[in-house]
């Protein structure tokens, strides 16, 4: 007990000790700076004096103007619009500059403008503590109108002005959204990451879609002006002006009216669809369903509103294209044969027995045709969508042959369009099960993956970039927006090119054959073209259930997919069609496939021939 | 055997704690500030109203703080650091999926940062592991110490909040230092961090690097990133001995400084009140410190001991980066000036650790009650 007294007083001596020469580092600090500020203060006192009289140059920085977004027409999607508001400038205000006096002052100016009503008084009021007083602040948009009978009176209210300024604007509304994304008031966490000099003026910043990816170019540079003032501090004169740079004009590949057919075609419906030249890999169309306004995202929405719009169970605001993943179902069979043609565990004359079910070690694996295809080769196994066939396929391939196969057309991997935020997709393989579930690799799971069943998930887009390398014989391009962001990719190269061709003919006969899955839309596309039907389970099945959709409740109902392109001999669109809870591929999917084709088709010849 | 009535025994059961030379000062300071702040703002009673608000509110959790027992703030240290620290990692992972959200919906007067925990949190926990022993320290205590420093500044420093980062490093190395590590090892710290500076150069951010660099030149660029240190420099010197007056400063009141009420706040009492007035608030801080000190000296265990030092020495360090940032001594990173600034999220913080340092010093008292009453 002695013991620890004496260690415990020597622990206080030592704390003690410490506290001193703590003590001492503070004394040096605090005399280091009382020195600066004796330096400063009285050392270079004159100097400093002399600065800060001849500080009469203000410098204010002048916002660029925003590039504007147009599709392969120059058909206008994101446009600057010159508004006029009603302006508070606090620090030309006569005093007292207070809160009330203001709302007392706009009280008399609310017969000039309609807008002035208690909402943006309200807004005033919430913002007033927080807000920049030596910066403008926007009281509310007005009319030209107002803005010309104000203007007379100006001079007699100090402190509010009447300005124009460029306001982002989508004259497509809820056209092409997902697309175009939509720029959101800048905030302070925004100038951590951008440049705060460029932005210093700036007050609205890409958000999503293009805006948000080609930000940097749109954005510009904002220039300066350098201003002399009187000792009060008001602007005499502007001694010189660097000016703004404006943002650069982005053309996308995007072709406005097919946009549009392609949105209606899936009108009430969940859904997305993608359009790719596969000439150059420059997206054509890509629609995702439901859409929103972008509009109400420069003018501001209230808090319920946008609580609502993120809340909505229908997620307008999600791009189904690029950032959901579905399981690709049977459209992912055209790739199946050609990853089997190549490894040689089939050839075109294959034939196999596709009876109503595969067996494999005391698993049944059924097909979608109760009574079985009978004798197919790989054209009869595609045109007609036969599953037994494609599953004793997968498992002759093994899962690690059929990965590095699918791997080759981008399933799985993100395509690099430039949107951010787009999903991978997902490619099954051992090496992520393990990783991920922690599980071995079951035979079963080799099985379902060849009919796009099971873990896949893919994107809208990736089936539309799969497919349009697959109509280009490999040749690829990476998908993009932007004119100007066309690039090559590495092709796929076959030791057999005929297997392109085996793939493609059978391709044809779904479309065009009586017995083709997808014959209901090779009817309306007017053309040849080829593409395969998908329909993707939502829920698994029991073994003797029957899958009958009007007992389904609607989100558990298959998703109808479809993947093609046309013209079949010199392909200048692919596509990729998912609709959610659709029903079946043939029955849903082909046809807005079909109709996508005939426009584009006829589109192209009016405008090559006006 | 008692010497107090026994009618009069129920009113030694509570007692009210505070410390009237710790309150002086800072309320003081508080007077001082808001007359600065009033005249930074341009003469708005509104900025002056949500200052003195926001100090109200802070002196009230300062006095609560002061009536807790020593011994819950040492019995809670661990828990809430390790609550701080999931809070951080929280903030890690999931802080970017709600910007979004964040950016439409405003929290109002009080911003909640998990890093503000640390600065408490942090050097209490260390303190409760040091003091469990009799000190110096040995090397496995110093160890897991140091670690204990060490993951929640590397997870701060990510967010990227290098003032803050730099504010709890202090706290928590403070505790080590004065638990007494040994001398050979702090001369070896300090070679270590200026070999690895280097290195952590290419960790920094673009626009903190930039801040270094115009430290180093600030004229390179004067009308960029440089305009501050500048301005503030110019607002400094100008005022002279005598200060321009209150209200009157040419570069306060035309805009030339910038943050006029936060960040510089300290440069507009230079400018409007002189050499004289920078005098007043640096007698009026080393008061404080100064009390914080004698609280250490005199606290009656190691816990406390280390918690005063730890909470004063934050203090100073908080005063020194932001006047040796404003007058050009240190590159802006970004502390406000304590007690004086307008706003800031850490003013809780700080008036949290008045109350703790209260609350050490009340300890003797609550001893003596403790006594009388058995």
């Amino acid at each position: 007990m002695m013991h620890f007294t004496a260690r415990h007083t020597d622990s206080k001596k030592l704390v003690r000790h410490r506290l001193l020469v703590a003590l001492l580092v503070m004394v040096i600090m605090m005399t280091i700076l009382m020195l600066r500020m004796i330096w400063l203060q009285i050392t270079h006192h004159e100097k400093y004096q002399e600065l800060a009289d001849g500080n009469r140059i203000r410098v204010e920085p002048i916002a660029p103007i925003r590039g504007r977004i147009l599709d392969r027409n120059g058909i206008v999607l994101a446009d600057n619009q010159i508004v006029h508001v009603l302006e508070l400038h606090r620090d030309a205000l006569p005093r007292p500059r207070t809160l009330e006096a203001v709302k007392a002052k706009l009280e008399q100016l609310s017969p000039y403008f309609s807008s002035l009503d208690e909402t943006a008084i309200r807004n005033l009021s919430q913002q007033w503590a927080r807000m920049n007083r030596h910066q403008p602040f926007i009281i509310t948009r007005i009319t030209e109108t107002e803005a010309a009978t104000f203007a007379v009176d100006e001079w007699k209210h100090p402190g509010f002005s009447i300005n124009a300024v460029a306001q982002r604007t989508y004259p497509q509304g809820k056209r092409a959204s997902h697309v175009v994304g939509y720029v959101g008031r800048t905030t302070i966490e925004d100038l951590k990451t951008l440049d705060p000099e460029n932005y210093r003026n700036t007050d609205f910043v890409g958000r999503s879609g293009i805006e948000q990816s080609y930000e940097a170019e749109l954005h510009g540079q904002t220039g300066l002006r350098y201003l002399e003032v009187d000792a009060k501090g008001r602007a005499i004169r502007e001694l010189e002006r660097i000016p703004p740079t404006s943002g650069k004009d982005l053309l996308l590949t995007l072709d406005l009216p097919l946009q549009n057919f392609a949105e209606d075609l899936l009108g009430n419906r969940k859904g997305a669809i993608v359009a790719i030249d596969p000439r150059n890999g420059g997206i054509l169309a890509m629609a995702s369903t439901p859409t929103f306004d972008p509009n109400q995202f420069v003018t501001g929405m209230s808090v319920q509103d946008y609580q609502q719009l993120i809340k909505d169970p229908t997620k307008p605001l999600l791009n189904r294209a690029t950032q959901s993943r579905y399981p690709p179902g049977s459209t992912i069979k055209p790739f199946m044969g050609i990853v089997g043609l190549e490894a040689n565990v089939i050839t075109a004359k294959t034939r196999k027995y596709a009876g109503p079910s595969f067996e494999y070690k005391g698993m049944i694996y059924r097909d979608w045709k109760k009574e079985g295809h009978g004798m197919v080769d790989l054209d009869l196994a595609i045109t007609q969508s036969s599953d037994v066939f494609f599953y004793e396929l997968a498992l002759d391939l093994t899962i690690n042959r059929m990965d590095f196969g699918l791997q080759q057309f981008g399933f799985g991997e993100k395509t690099g369009i430039d949107l951010n935020s787009e999903s991978a997709g997902l490619r099954p393989n051992p090496a992520w099960k393990r990783r991920v579930h922690n599980k071995p690799w079951y035979p079963g799971e080799t099985i379902i993956a060849g009919i796009g069943q099971g873990y896949m998930l893919s994107t809208p887009l990736q089936l539309a970039h799969a497919t349009a390398t697959l109509a280009m014989h490999g040749k690829a391009f990476k998908p993009h927006l932007a004119q100007q962001a066309e690039s090559v990719l590495e092709p796929i190269t076959l030791k057999n090119p005929d297997h392109w061709q085996t793939v493609i003919d059978a391709m044809i006969h779904v479309m065009h054959a009586p017995n083709g899955t997808g014959k209901r839309g090779g009817a309306l596309a007017n053309t040849i073209m080829a593409g395969k039907t998908g329909t993707a389970q939502v829920i698994a099945f029991a073994k003797d259930a029957k899958y009958n959709a009007d007992l389904l409740p609607e989100e558990q109902r298959d998703h109808a997919l479809f993947v093609g392109f046309a013209p079949a001999k010199d392909p200048s669109i692919a596509i990729a069609v998912m609709v959610e809870n659709g029903g079946s591929g043939g029955g849903t999917a082909s046809p807005l496939a079909g109709l996508m084709v005939d426009f584009w088709l006829k589109r192209q010849t009016q405008t090559s021939n006006p | 055997m008692t010497l107090i009535d026994p009618s009069q025994q129920a009113l030694t059961k509570w007692r009210f704690y505070i410390d009237p030379w710790l309150l002086f000062g800072i309320l003081a300071l508080a007077c001082f500030g808001s007359i600065v702040v009033y005249s930074a703002s341009d003469g708005d009673m509104a900025f002056v109203e949500a200052h003195l608000t926001k100090l109200i509110l802070a002196m009230g959790i300062m006095i609560i703080a002061a009536q807790v027992p020593l011994g819950w703030y040492r019995q809670f240290s661990v828990p809430l650091y390790l609550l701080g620290l999931a809070l951080l990692l929280g903030v890690m992972f999931f802080g970017e999926i709600s910007k979004g959200a964040q950016r439409w919906l405003d929290f109002g007067v009080f911003r909640f940062q998990p890093s503000e925990i640390m600065k408490l949190a942090m050097p209490a926990t260390i303190a409760w592991l040091l003091a469990k022993q009799s000190l110096p320290p040995n090397w496995s205590q110093l160890a897991i110490a140091l670690l204990i420093l060490l993951i929640p500044v590397a997870l701060i420093v990510k967010q990227p909040d290098l003032g803050t980062a730099i504010l709890v490093v202090v706290s928590g190395g403070a505790v080590i230092f004065f638990a007494g590590l040994s001398w050979k090892l702090i001369t070896t710290i300090i070679a270590l961090i200026a070999v690895s500076a280097p290195v952590a150069w290419h960790f920094l951010h673009d626009y903190q690097q930039k801040r270094l660099l115009m430290f180093l030149d600030p004229e390179s660029d004067p009308l960029g990133a440089g305009y501050h240190i500048i301005q503030s420099k110019i607002a400094i010197g100008s005022g002279g001995l005598e200060g321009k007056g209150w209200r009157n400063g040419s570069q306060t009141q035309l805009d030339f400084l910038p943050e006029s009420h936060t960040d510089f706040v300290f440069s507009v009492l230079a400018e409007e009140w002189g050499l004289l007035g920078v005098s007043l608030l640096l007698t009026l801080y080393a008061f404080v410190i100064l009390r914080g000190l004698y609280i250490a000296w005199y606290a009656r265990d190691s816990f406390g001991q280390l918690m005063a030092g730890a909470i004063t020495m934050s203090f100073f360090i908080y005063v020194f980066i932001n006047i040796g940032m404003v007058s050009g001594l240190l590159p802006v990173v970004g502390v406000p000036l304590p007690i004086i600034s307008y706003g800031g999220t850490s003013l809780v913080t700080l008036m949290l650790g008045f109350g703790i340092l209260m609350s050490i010093h009340a300890e003797h008292k609550r001893q003596a009650k403790r006594h009388y009453q058995s």
